[in-house]
């Protein structure tokens, strides 16, 4: 098979905690392990964990990472962030979507930290994050997000490789929304092949609050993506929403992973994508509902497009449950394009290939249409002239 | 537990000369030796082949680790696994030392009283050794073989045993499957030829090894092109055991255009491990139906699995998991599509109270030789109060294109407006609940012949008596 | 007066923490057909599930008496074997329980009727025929795939099976074609002329009451119960809809469009609401 897939190794003891502080000082090529989800299956499935294999690198120059606009701390410290947490979190829910070994990694090549920290009752203008990854090294922004009471906030993250090279680019973003706030979190990776993309994020949400995350994975030899909410607050909530595009020999492994501690919580999880070429992917989520977790309520949903013979799918959703009062459920679809729109487009004068390049253009197209600023649609579109040799949105000119 | 603990000091003493003369084993498990196998099969005096597998097994056992993905097994003495492999004849049990809700089960279920001796291994005394003949004889008149698979390894097939045994669950697929390849014991063999197609289900419940043994059968039917089998496995009683695991393997082999259907109602009481391994393969147009209620066991781990290997060869899965207090039952299927136009359809219901765990654990894997296939997994779980746990945790691996897989699952407890709608008409809220779960089980009840539908409600309603406060 | 057979006094409910029913007083004699109408959202179905003892609903004050007993703390089974019934507006669907299997648990748990063993079989051959069913839906799984005319069937049939004391029935006519509604007329005036029954009827929709003889009218709106008058006040709805309530709507729950906005409107005010429909009964009764 593909390269991507050969890493995957079958199982390891998961490091301790002195092999992991080893891990946040950078010294040279590692293998870490990331997006474990809470509840494992069938080692042979080779589905539980994946292998990363990073190369030494530097760390970027702190240039790499740019507020474009919004009100943002560039060159903050952790400590802020940390000490919100500490009084948020007393009983230590706070996890990451890939784990400790890539918490620590990434710390290790950490650019640049952003903080953005919203006040009580506030409203402020979104803030967009721009990360530039430079060849031939670790291009890492740490994002810390504190939405307090009350408040409202956007932020807007991209990943993207205007000058083309290789190397590994990544965000860590930590987010604490606080009671009865909004946070709305946007991430868009548009990398080239040469890269490795690593996103890890880490939320916890208080009573009332709501978080909505939309995410874009377009490139990138391979992304690895890790995303954690803990819904402690009462009548909390979650919407994730994610697309993703398989393409070249790309692999993209995610890992969701959602507890609902609070009363009467919500959570959705919906992601869509297309695997074309011999791209691969997989996906594992998981809905936890805690002892406790009265009324909760939890959906997911997987639907994938196999545009090709030679991609691999692996799905795993999972439904943790310790509560009776709640609702989960979940559903993946897998498959090809189904009968009747192929026939309808083969009607139109469409060849099966162009059906499939039709299906992969339209992850560009709404990713174009949907892009936060010009440079986030030039991004998309720099991308999408590499791999399906036109515009992205080009159709959808003259649309408002 | 008395009696087990002297069982236990018992088989230690006898063995400490063997421990003492094989280096290399006495770090892993004390009493499981390749002597003590090498016994196993003279005393059945088979041929050398199955030796060898045996012993093969037994090195592959040694090598695998227990498995860390699923329920603690720590409740097996795993250090002394010979216990559970001695002859049958050495392992002393009588109907004073079987508990006390076993015996009131049996009670319950109406199980006639010649029959529970032999339920609960302790005596051969019930007539199933006449009911069993009287199955084969009716069977052999339409030229399907039945009979134990020990007796046909010294007849005419033990070639096809020879070309089959083992062979599509490998000793390297577990530890367990292992163990079972290094002492398995009893256990049926069918033989339906071409075309033939049986009228009425074979039954392996009357094929109980009454001696306390059936804890390591092994089941092999083959069923050749053209032809048709009902094959039933189990009953609602609860099976009892002194030593408490059972490690079987199931293997049919469905032939082209052939159809097998494999129905399991599994009740071994609540001291069991039941780590047992079914599958199958299909050929071209052939199709497996499995029908599985799954009701005993202290824990459990069961995912029949099915290997779609021909062309249009199709999959149908059904069943039922039902776990109470103490039980920790890890059930699901696997599937492998293999080849091109196949299909399988699983439809898998849970339920969990009085602090049960329960698992539904599956595995779908679309090779690229599975072009226009098709799978629909659809898993629904109850949770009939806040004490238990439910956990859904399935696998897909795509890799065909032209392909559709679907899968839905739920978690939830039963609706008010359910409860209220039958309380509504003077049904008390126990009755409303063991209702509605019957009718949760339904799609298994209904493919089971009609007296062991009667047999699976009955056992839903003993499990769901004593609810107390269940819906909030 | 005569003992009422139901008697619902200062019934006061909520569910969870909103308060949805306000005083309610209500008297039903044995025999009598009672309707109660409103605009939607008036709470009517409430009230009915109130007086069942539906759990999702906690009465907060006041109590419900039936033939002198205070039934307030018996939950739901309990009320039905002391003979209330309850015909769902939406009945729910009951996976894998063939209703054969549910008639027979029902029957059971009202040794009264007497109907075990063959009688049963023929006590619902009878009520079959009598409704113009088939046999069929006696191995269908209950309510599973039915259509809402069906499902209304079953309660019909449920109704005449049981032969309650009181028969609460709730928008059983609504959204039915005309077999069904025939269905449904028949079974009603099955249930009150072979047991004098009692029934109060929930409902929108005047059709069904034009084969009825209706004893008491009572009005809901918004959780509060604002008149209560003879047959004519279903008349005077019919024409004016429930905007002399205070609400702008027809009596089958339409807006009225010529109404005000509903920003502009002002809040619902009931004792004015109340006041004005007591002197609209007043005259009625004065003519």
């Amino acid at each position: 098979m593909t390269a991507a897939t050969e890493t995957h190794t079958a199982w390891r003891p998961q490091m301790t905690p002195a092999e992991v502080a080893a891990l946040a000082v950078n010294e040279g090529a590692r293998t870490i392990m990331v997006n474990r989800p809470p509840a494992i299956t069938w080692h042979k499935l080779k589905i539980n964990e994946v292998a990363a294999s990073l190369p030494a690198l530097s760390a970027a120059a702190r240039t790499a990472v740019e507020v474009a606009s919004g009100d943002a701390v560039w060159g903050a410290e952790a400590e802020p962030f940390d000490a919100a947490l500490a009084e948020a979190d007393p009983e230590g829910h706070f996890e990451s979507g890939m784990g400790a070994e890539a918490e620590a990694w990434l710390s290790a090549h950490t650019a640049e930290r952003v903080l953005v920290d919203v006040a009580a009752g506030e409203e402020p203008d979104p803030v967009l994050v721009h990360l530039d990854a430079e060849d031939g090294t670790a291009s890492v922004c740490a994002l810390d997000i504190i939405v307090r009471e009350g408040a409202r906030a956007t932020v807007y993250a991209q990943a993207d490789a205007p000058a083309g090279g290789t190397g590994v680019a990544g965000f860590a973003i930590r987010a604490l929304v606080g009671e009865g706030a909004h946070l709305s979190l946007v991430v868009l990776q548009t990398l080239d092949d040469g890269y490795t993309y690593l996103e890890n994020t880490a939320a916890l949400l208080g009573a009332g609050a709501h978080a909505a995350f939309t995410q874009t994975e377009l490139g990138a030899r391979r992304s690895l993506v890790g995303t954690a909410f803990a819904l402690d607050g009462d009548e909390s909530s979650v919407d994730i929403d994610t697309h993703y595009l398989g393409h070249g020999e790309n692999d993209l492994d995610f890992n969701y992973v959602i507890r609902q501690r609070g009363r009467a919580t919500k959570s959705n999880l919906d992601a869509n994508g297309s695997l074309a070429d011999a791209s691969s992917k997989i996906l594992r989520g998981t809905i936890d509902f805690i002892h406790g977790c009265k009324g909760a309520v939890g959906h997911e949903r997987d639907t994938v497009l196999l545009a090709n013979d030679k991609v691999r799918n692996k799905t795993m959703p999972v439904l943790l449950c310790d509560e009776d009062d709640v609702q989960g459920d979940h559903g993946a679809s897998i498959g090809h394009v189904n009968p009747e729109q192929l026939e309808y487009l083969e009607a139109r004068g469409l060849s099966e290939s162009q059906v499939e390049a039709l299906f992969v253009g339209a992850q560009f197209d709404y990713a174009a249409v949907h892009a936060f600023d010009e440079r986030a649609a030039a991004g998309v579109n720099r991308l999408a002239q590499c791999v399906i040799g036109r515009e992205a949105g080009a159709q959808l000119e003259g649309e408002a | 537990m008395a009696a087990e603990k002297q069982q236990v000091t018992e088989v230690d003493r006898s063995l400490y000369d063997f421990v003492k003369s094989e280096e290399g084993y006495e770090r892993l498990d004390a009493g499981l030796t390749p002597d003590i196998v090498r016994e196993i099969s003279a005393k059945k005096d088979e041929p050398q082949w199955m030796l060898d597998l045996r012993l093969k097994s037994l090195e592959i056992y040694h090598s695998l680790p227990i498995p860390d993905w699923g329920p603690s097994i720590e409740g097996l003495d795993m250090d002394h696994i010979v216990t559970y492999v001695k002859p049958p004849t050495e392992q002393k049990s009588d109907w004073e030392s079987v508990p006390d809700d076993i015996k009131d089960t049996f009670e319950r279920l109406g199980i006639p009283q010649a029959e529970r001796a032999y339920l609960a291994g302790v005596g051969a005394q019930y007539d199933s050794e006449l009911v069993y003949h009287n199955i084969q004889e009716s069977a052999s008149k339409q030229g399907v073989v039945y009979s134990g698979i020990e007796e046909a390894l010294h007849g005419p097939y033990e070639e096809l045993i020879h070309d089959h045994f083992m062979q599509l669950i490998t000793p390297q697929d577990h530890k367990f499957a292992a163990l079972h390849g290094a002492v398995w014991s009893g256990g049926s063999f069918v033989y339906v030829p071409k075309g033939v197609h049986m009228e009425f289900p074979l039954q392996s419940y009357f094929r109980l090894n009454a001696k306390g043994a059936g804890q390591f059968e092994h089941t092999l039917i083959i069923v050749e092109d053209g032809a048709d089998l009902h094959f039933i496995e189990g009953c609602s009683a609860p099976k009892y055991n002194v030593a408490n695991l059972h490690a079987g393997a199931v293997e049919l082999f469905v032939g082209k255009n052939a159809h097998m259907r494999y129905s399991t109602i599994e009740n071994w009481s609540k001291n069991m491990y039941n780590l047992n391994t079914k599958r199958a393969i299909v050929d071209d147009g052939g199709t497996i139906e499995w029908v599985s209620g799954s009701f005993g066991s202290h824990v459990g781990y069961l995912y029949p699995m099915s290997i779609l290997n021909g062309a249009d060869s199709t999959c149908e899965f059904t069943g039922v998991t039902f776990s109470g207090a103490t039980q920790n039952l890890d059930t699901g299927c696997k599937v492998v599509l293999n080849a091109p136009r196949t299909s399988a359809r699983i439809d898998t219901k849970g339920i969990s109270k009085a602090g049960g765990i329960q698992t539904f654990r599956s595995s779908v894997l679309v090779t690229e030789k599975a072009e226009d296939s098709d799978v629909y997994v659809s898993c629904a779980n109850l949770m009939l109060d806040d004490e238990s746990r439910s956990d859904t945790i399935p696998a897909m691996d795509v890799r065909a294109k032209n392909c559709n897989v679907g899968h839905e699952a739920s978690i939830g407890r039963i609706g008010d407006d359910m409860m209220f709608y039958l309380m509504s008409r003077g049904i008390s809220e126990d009755e409303a609940s063991t209702m509605i779960v019957n009718g949760f089980a339904n799609p298994v009840s209904k493919e089971l012949p009609l007296e062991y539908a009667v047999e699976m409600n009955n056992l839903i309603k003993l499990e769901m008596e004593g609810m107390e406060g269940a819906i909030g | 007066m005569e003992e009422a057979l139901l008697s619902v006094q200062g019934v006061c409910a909520s569910a969870g923490e909103k308060p949805i029913l306000h005083g309610i007083d209500l008297a039903i004699g044995k025999g009598e057909t009672h309707v109660l109408m409103g605009p939607n959202g008036a709470g009517k179905s409430t009230l009915g599930q109130v007086i069942m003892g539906n759990p999702t609903y906690t009465m907060t004050e006041g109590a419900i008496v039936l033939e002198g007993k205070d039934i307030s703390e018996e939950n739901v089974a309990e009320r039905s074997r002391d003979g209330l019934f309850l015909s769902f507006q939406a009945p729910v669907e009951v996976p894998g329980v063939p209703l054969q299997s549910f008639l027979r648990a029902i029957v059971a748990q009202h040794p009264e009727l007497n109907l075990k063993g063959k009688r049963f079989k023929k006590r619902i051959a009878e009520i079959l025929e009598q409704l113009n069913m088939s046999a069929d839906y006696l191995d269908r799984e209950l309510n599973v795939g039915f259509s809402g005319g069906e499902k209304k069937k079953i309660e019909m049939l449920q109704l005449l099976l049981l032969k309650p004391k009181l028969a609460i029935l709730d928008e059983t006519d609504s959204g039915l074609d005309v077999d069904a509604l025939n269905v449904v007329s028949k079974a009603i005036a099955a249930y009150r002329a072979e047991n004098d029954g009692t029934i109060l009827l929930i409902t929108h929709n005047t059709r069904i009451l034009e084969h009825l003889s209706v004893d008491r009218t009572h009005v809901m709106v918004k959780g509060h119960l604002v008149a209560e008058g003879d047959a004519s006040l279903i008349g005077d709805i019919d024409q004016h809809g429930f905007e002399q309530f205070g609400v702008a709507e027809d009596i089958e729950g339409n807006k009225i469009s010529h109404a005000l906005d509903e920003d502009e409107a002002p809040a619902f005010d009931a004792e004015a609401a109340l006041a004005h429909a007591e002197a609209a009964v007043k005259a009625a009764e004065a003519k």
